[in-house]
C-alpha cells in the first residue's frame, strides 16, 4: 500500500512540496518531517485483521485493514503556495493510487501547530479481503 | 442442563443436500449423505454428488404446527387441535461460487449447485446436523425444495450473502449418528 501511494504522489507533486521514499524516523531526537519541512513522509503500513462475516463453519470471512500514516510539516506563519493542491493530491491518492484490491478506502488528516510549524498527520485506511 | 453445542470444531452445524431419488431415498438414512466422519475435526466424507452448504451464517429449523380452535357452550376456554405442520429450514449463507453455481459436472446437487436446484425446482433430500455428525449426535433429514434465494451485496459489503429456505415436503426424520 505504501509504495503505490509514494509512486502516485511523486507523479502528482511537482511544486515546493515533495514526497520522500524514507520512513519518518527520528534523527537526533527530531522527526525527519520536522527537520525537512515541505517533504511528505509515509510510515510503514500497519495491518490488522478483523472478522467481516461470521459463519457457523470454520470459514469466517476476514478483512485486512491497512493503515498508512503520513506526515508533512509546513510554515505556520506563511501559508505554502501549493498547499491546497497538495492536500487535494493527497486526498485523491486514496482512490487514484494503483491499489486495485481494496473494496473500501478512507483518508483523513489532523493538524497541529507546534511553535511556528504546522504539522499535518494524514491517515490512509484500505480494506481488503 | 445440557445443551446442543454448535461451537467447537467437530460440533459445527452441517447442512447437506442431495437430489431426491424416489428409489434410493424411500427411507432416508445418514448413509445417503456421508460415509465417514472424522471424530476429532468433525469433517465428513460426503457421498458422491452430495452438496454441503458452506458459509452458513445462521440456521433456523421451523416445525410450526397448524391449529384448529373451536368453542363449546359448556367450557369457558377454547379447545384446540393441531393440524399439519409447516416445516422449513431457513438461514443465510455466504455465496461460494462452486457450491452456488455447481461444478458443472452431472445432474447431482454438487454438479448443478444451489442455484441450479432452486432454478429448476428440483426436489432434494437434506440432512441438518445441529451439533455436527460425530457419533451420538441427533440429525434431522427430510425432502424438500430450495427457495428464497436472494443473493445480495452492497457498496459496503465486498461479498455476496443470501438467504436460503428449504421448504420441507412432509415430516422431518430424526436419526442418531453412528
Amino acid at each position: 500500500m505504501r509504495t503505490p501511494l509514494i509512486t502516485y504522489l511523486k507523479q502528482q507533486l511537482s511544486g515546493t512540496i515533495t514526497v520522500s521514499d524514507q520512513l519518518p524516523f527520528e534523527d537526533g531526537g527530531q522527526s525527519l518531517y520536522l527537520k525537512n519541512m515541505r517533504v511528505i513522509y509515509l510510515a510503514e503500513p500497519v495491518i490488522t485483521q478483523e472478522e467481516l462475516v461470521a459463519t457457523l463453519d470454520a470459514t469466517d470471512i476476514n478483512q485486512n485493514i491497512t493503515r498508512v500514516n503520513a506526515y508533512l510539516a509546513v510554515d505556520a506563519k506563511q501559508r505554502n503556495a501549493d498547499l491546497n493542491n497538495t492536500l487535494t493530491v493527497l486526498a485523491n491518492a486514496r482512490t487514484n493510487a494503483s491499489i486495485t484490491n481494496s473494496f473500501r478506502s478512507e483518508f483523513n488528516y489532523t493538524t497541529e501547530i507546534v511553535d511556528d510549524v504546522l504539522i499535518y498527520s494524514f491517515e490512509y485506511v484500505f480494506y481488503t479481503l | 442442563m445440557a445443551y446442543i453445542n454448535a461451537s467447537t470444531q467437530k460440533n459445527r452445524v452441517k447442512l447437506l443436500i442431495a437430489v431426491y431419488d424416489e428409489t434410493a431415498h424411500a427411507s432416508l438414512s445418514t448413509s445417503d449423505f456421508y460415509s465417514a466422519v472424522d471424530a476429532t475435526t468433525g469433517a465428513i466424507t460426503k457421498v458422491s454428488g452430495v452438496l454441503e452448504v458452506p458459509g452458513l451464517q445462521d440456521i433456523t429449523i421451523n416445525n410450526s404446527n397448524g391449529s384448529f380452535r373451536f368453542k363449546t357452550l359448556d367450557q369457558s376456554g377454547e379447545n384446540v387441535i393441531t393440524t399439519n405442520a409447516t416445516n422449513t429450514l431457513s438461514g443465510n449463507f455466504v455465496l461460494d461460487p462452486t457450491t452456488f453455481f455447481g461444478t458443472g459436472s452431472g445432474t447431482t446437487a454438487a454438479g448443478v449447485g444451489i442455484f441450479g436446484l432452486s432454478n429448476s425446482r428440483t426436489q432434494v433430500v437434506f440432512m441438518i446436523a445441529p451439533s455436527g455428525a460425530t457419533a451420538g449426535n441427533a440429525v434431522l433429514m427430510g425432502q424438500g425444495f430450495i427457495s428464497a434465494l436472494a443473493p445480495t451485496t452492497s457498496a459496503d459489503s465486498p461479498i455476496f450473502v443470501s438467504p436460503i429456505t428449504v421448504e420441507v415436503n412432509g415430516d422431518y426424520t430424526k436419526a442418531t449418528t453412528a
